[in-house]
């Protein structure tokens, strides 16, 4: 096993892959940018680093300078997380020539999976259906718009480099194709310094549905089954399930095959995702290889009760896979919802700032995962993801049930969250009865507000009580019902006491 | 002392009156004129719990740049406005 592992990244799964090393015994060394000091994973590990300034392309982006500080703690393993360098082959093939292990795939792996055109020619290859679509990207705009008059509308036209929905374009007719071409291909240029597109035929309210593989070194693939992620804002992820209320038995049998196929096929090595887009007849289609561990990965960690950061690290330490695909039975259901620092009612605008208070939720069912702690300002310059609420159930009305409950426990005061969205969510009918596709939660969102619900009796008293309490004590300093107040006794009383308790015989 | 809320809610902006009189480890709270059957404290800083006629409130208090104070009450969201004749 590893005698100490980098951490390559920040914020949530920075601190979750340090917690799997903890339990695992291996000693952490972390990186941080200068606005990251009092970050959570600089608390929680056991060395750390500091790498430059907040600009991630001269701190968290740069290869050179995790190299020296692996180079300088000791490290004989680079763990990446997700985002930043995770998909970024030079990365691995830097950390193979250090003499590092990366915690991921292959470097060759990855470039063979991880664009999308690669990745559609390696499916077709592996008999895996694809939208109809090009293979490769498209240079000129007349050729793209030629194809697209033939395939018929509506198209989508995607970044070859692309992720996240940044540089993608639905187009619904011919007139307004030049202009998303442009549009999309600004967007890639500014997003990923390449602005090559491809086509594809844009399938109608698909659901995004994808498969977790693991992949030893020793040619052992197995699919951990799907994970179905169609709550999406602007093709964002924003709500994830398993298992997906759609996918049958022998669905999630035909897509863990073909997932498996193409993992096999493209020499993958390591936790990965196989996404896919299902259509209302249940036929799927590859979407995209994700080569390395995805935000939502406590979902299938909820259903199949494995730790997939630590199976991640016993992998890259060359261990075998300890089970097969038939061996892991997916037990009850598990949602996740990402918690923002953004204000649903300003367009989602980033909600950077001090949390002043913070309750988080507990009880039976909740995990949490995220990067905060009462106290911590989040800070403007990363996206702006707090935590990963996690609900596990017997059921998905149970985990749901657990899941609004966590959501009206969890309370964050100084700034602006996404809470409220999710409450809106979980009580519409649609999403109750599973009826969920990439663009439902933009449909939503357009339709008018529903009245907000009142509040019970009493809270509009209890409100301007406790607004004059917080007035008062703010006035007039520190009082008698503050906790530190109540709490300690004055020191003569508690000397008094204990004379009193020394004179009982 | 008596303090005057201008609070902020779904139901549009009401002006109420608060009055905090100290009495044994607490308060006695009278709203607008008339004595509540309430109990308020300061739990954490920035959360303040209310009983109100036997129901409990948790109120997550926020104080903005403009002096205005922002109040979570589960999902519930206020503004208050405070004018304290003392002030």
């Amino acid at each position: 096993m590893f005698r100490k592992i980098l951490i390559a990244n920040r914020g949530e799964i920075a601190v979750r892959i340090l917690r799997a090393c903890r339990e695992m015994g291996i000693p952490t060394v972390v990186v941080f940018s200068d606005v990251d000091r009092s970050a959570l994973h600089v608390r929680l590990a056991d060395e750390v680093y500091p790498i430059g300034p907040a600009p991630s392309r001269e701190s968290y982006l740069c290869i050179d300078k995790l190299l020296d500080v692996a180079a300088k703690a000791g490290c004989d393993a680079l763990h990446p997380g997700y985002g930043f360098l995770a998909e970024n082959p030079t990365l691995a093939r830097s950390c193979f020539d250090a003499g590092l292990t990366f915690i991921g795939p292959p470097a060759e792996a990855m470039e063979l999976m991880g664009s999308k055109t690669a990745g559609k020619q390696l499916a077709r290859r592996c008999d895996v259906a694809t939208v109809p679509g090009t293979d490769d990207p498209i240079e000129n705009p007349e050729e793209a718009q030629s194809l697209a008059r033939s395939m018929g509308y509506p198209v989508v036209l995607k970044a070859v480099a692309g992720g996240g929905g940044k540089g993608m374009r639905i187009v619904p007719n011919d007139a307004t194709f030049a202009g998303a071409w442009r549009d999309a291909c600004s967007e890639a240029l500014n997003a990923f310094d390449d602005s090559s597109l491809f086509l594809e035929k844009y399938l109608p309210g698909p659901r995004h549905i994808e498969i977790q593989v693991l992949a030893d070194a020793h040619g052992r693939v197995v699919s951990l089954g799907e994970r179905e992620c169609s709550v999406q804002r602007r093709y964002q992820k924003l709500i994830e399930e398993a298992p997906s209320t759609v996918v049958t038995p022998e669905l999630r049998r035909k897509m863990g095959e073909a997932a498996v196929r193409l993992a096999r096929a493209g020499g993958y090595v390591n936790a990965g995702t196989v996404e896919f887009l299902v259509d209302a007849d249940l036929n799927f289609y590859f979407l995209e290889v994700n080569a390395r561990l995805q935000v939502e990965h406590p979902v299938t960690e909820q259903v199949t009760g494995l730790d997939l950061v630590k199976l991640q690290i016993a992998i890259a330490a060359g261990h075998r896979l300890p089970f097969a695909w038939e061996s892991i039975t997916p037990r009850g259901h598990a949602m996740e919802v990402r918690l923002y620092a953004e204000d649903p009612d300003n367009n989602f605008f980033p909600s950077p700032g001090k949390l002043l208070s913070r309750h988080a939720p507990t009880g039976p069912g909740i995990r949490l995962d995220e990067g905060v702690y009462e106290g911590y300002t989040v800070p403007m310059e990363y996206d702006p993801l707090l935590s990963k609420l996690i609900a596990w159930g017997n059921s998905r009305e149970e985990t749901i049930a657990r899941l609004r409950r966590a959501l009206d426990e969890y309370t964050i005061t100084g700034i602006r969250t996404n809470v409220s969205l999710f409450r809106r969510i979980l009580g519409e009918p649609e999403f109750l009865r599973g009826e969920i596709h990439t663009t439902w939660l933009d449909e939503l969102l357009a339709r008018p507000r529903p009245p907000a619900t009142p509040p019970r009796p009493g809270t509009e008293a209890a409100a301007v009580i406790a607004a004059a309490l917080w007035h008062t004590v703010q006035y007039n300093g520190p009082s008698n019902t503050e906790p530190e107040a109540q709490a300690t006794p004055s020191r003569w009383k508690m000397e008094g006491r204990r004379e009193q308790l020394d004179r009982t015989p | 002392m008596k303090i005057e809320v201008l609070l902020n809610g779904v139901a549009g902006p009401k002006r109420r009156t608060v009055e905090l009189e100290p009495e044994g480890g607490g308060y006695r709270i009278l709203l607008d004129g008339q004595a509540v059957n309430a109990d308020a404290v300061v739990i954490a800083p920035y959360t303040i719990s209310i009983i109100l006629d036997a129901q409990s409130f948790e109120v997550h208090v926020a104080p903005s740049l403009d002096g205005k104070i922002k109040l979570q009450c589960g999902p519930h969201e206020f503004t208050a406005e405070i004018q304290d004749q003392r002030a």
